[in-house]
């Protein structure tokens, strides 16, 4: 029978878990581009633009087809050789996973954007408020409260995702598990560890999920 | 601006003054509007003058809500022309578009028309404070603190003060609507167009929305009104608008138009309602 080192074991988590905080980084990095670039990405979705719409469809598609992990070597080993600069590992990193995520992201908003009632629009046109203030004061705010449910649940596929980017060699919490584990030819221990690790950042995110969602919650 | 608001608000009223109307606020001509092949409005002329109350009546589906969303250009027009206080806003010659405001010219002219509507339309995510701030700040450019204040003095005008730091989902229907109307006269609106303001609210909460309207007809408010209540319609109005099938079937004083009709659909409807 395996006998389960628990010594190993300890130095296993100790070790992975301080790839625990550029795991969170990347994520959250990742999080932030995706809401940056699909926010005005689902918002032109909205209108009925044939130009944009087309260009956001190919957009769209691409990062929804492709898999992650095509995503995130293609901008890691490719882009530098179309642009001419080369980006980090990390830089990388984010950039894939952030793209991808906004491709996601773009059709949470544009859902919640078209959720919202008309007679909001209706009312800040009437008071005065023109299409861009519109937007930014009242529709925006309201979409962005009630797709704070979707929005963490995509920060918790990110982090589970975000394991992806040991295979460029980022020093992540999977990538740490691959050292332990042939460190020391113990897998069972070194991804036990790993296992563990992601299974307490994602539960910890989730349970403060509700939490947040209700800070946020519009009053009803 | 800001003193012809509180005059026009706050002021002690002055019910013994006849109304003359010496300025035209709002000035409609041959309103058509069809939605595909159903015609809505079938060619309205009308005319309201500066510190007229009119009140619109008529059977549903008669065009009334759409004339009155047709006025700030919520909904197009198909023909017509609409002048609200000297401005066109909009005017088509058989489907000719000759004028159609847009933009942030549309906007401003927007902001002078005040709109409450049947179903409140308060944001829900900013507090009833921040729900009459947000138009006087952003679009009017006042500073917080005296946006604060305008806004304060008025909600206290319709007995909303405490509730200031309430969100709409906390109000009552009848609460909602007096910080609808406290969020449209905050711009100091020329007119306000009242829009089957209490269909939807429980009976009981139908008065105290209704007493504001009181309060604003008495200070001069130049005002429109579409509304089911005739008893308030008769006691409010300085002009009773009778509508049916798109068409502005009758008009007169009050007193005229609800006790001696001189159209019989006008009889009819009348009849109807108050049974």
């Amino acid at each position: 029978m395996y006998h389960f080192d628990y010594h190993v074991e300890l130095i296993a988590l100790g070790f992975v878990f301080r790839g625990a905080w550029l795991t969170l980084e990347i994520s959250i990095a990742s999080l932030a581009l995706g809401v940056c670039v699909g926010l005005p990405l689902g918002i032109a979705r909205t209108h009925r633009s044939r130009v944009l719409g087309a260009f956001f469809d190919i957009y769209i598609e691409v990062f929804r087809n492709v898999p992650v992990l095509v995503q995130i070597v293609w901008f890691y080993y490719v882009l530098p050789i179309v642009l001419g600069v080369n980006l980090g590992a990390v830089t990388a990193s984010i950039l894939a996973l952030g793209l991808n995520t906004s491709a996601f992201l773009a059709e949470v908003f544009r859902g919640g954007i078209l959720g919202i009632p008309n007679g909001q629009h209706e009312a800040s046109a009437s008071l005065g408020f023109g299409t861009v203030q519109t937007m930014t004061y009242v529709i925006v705010p309201q979409m962005l409260r009630k797709m704070l449910a979707p929005l963490l649940n995509q920060f918790i596929v990110l982090i589970k995702e975000s394991a992806l980017v040991s295979y460029i060699g980022v020093l992540d919490i999977m990538h740490r598990g691959d050292m332990i584990s042939t460190q020391f030819a113990r897998p069972l221990e070194a991804y036990t560890a790993v296992a563990a690790a992601y299974w307490a950042i994602c539960f910890i995110t989730s349970r403060s999920a509700h939490w947040v969602e209700e800070l946020f919650a519009i009053p009803e | 601006m800001r003193s012809r608001n509180s005059t026009l608000v706050l002021a002690d009223p002055s019910p013994a003054e006849p109304k003359v109307p010496a300025e035209i606020t709002i000035h409609l001509r041959d309103i058509r509007k069809r939605f595909g092949t159903q015609t809505i409005l079938a060619g309205i002329d009308l005319t309201v003058g500066k510190g007229e109350v009119c009140a619109l009546i008529g059977p549903s589906g008669s065009g009334k809500t759409t004339l009155l969303r047709c006025i700030n250009l919520l909904t197009p027009i198909d023909h017509g022309r609409i002048e609200v206080a000297g401005s066109t806003l909009c005017h088509v010659e058989e489907g000719r578009e000759v004028v159609r405001m847009k933009g942030r010219n549309l906007s401003r002219h927007r902001s002078e028309i005040g709109f409450v509507f049947q179903h409140f339309n308060l944001f829900p995510h900013l507090s009833a404070l921040s729900n009459v701030t947000l138009p006087l700040r952003k679009i009017r450019g006042v500073p917080r603190r005296d946006a604060e204040a305008q806004a304060m003095e008025l909600l206290s005008w319709v007995g909303l003060a405490d509730k200031a730091r309430s969100y709409p989902g906390n109000l009552s229907g009848g609460q909602k609507q007096r910080v609808a109307i406290v969020r449209a006269l905050a711009m100091k609106p020329r007119v306000m167009l009242f829009d089957e303001v209490t269909s939807a609210l429980d009976p009981e909460r139908v008065g105290e929305v209704l007493d504001v309207v009181r309060r604003l007809a008495r200070n001069g408010m130049t005002m429109l009104i579409v509304t089911h209540e005739m008893q308030f319609a008769r006691e409010v109005a300085s002009r009773i608008i009778f509508m049916e099938h798109g068409q502005i079937v009758e008009e007169g004083h009050p007193d005229q138009v609800m006790r001696n009709p001189a159209n019989p659909r006008t009889r009819a409807f009348l009849r109807l309602a108050s049974s």
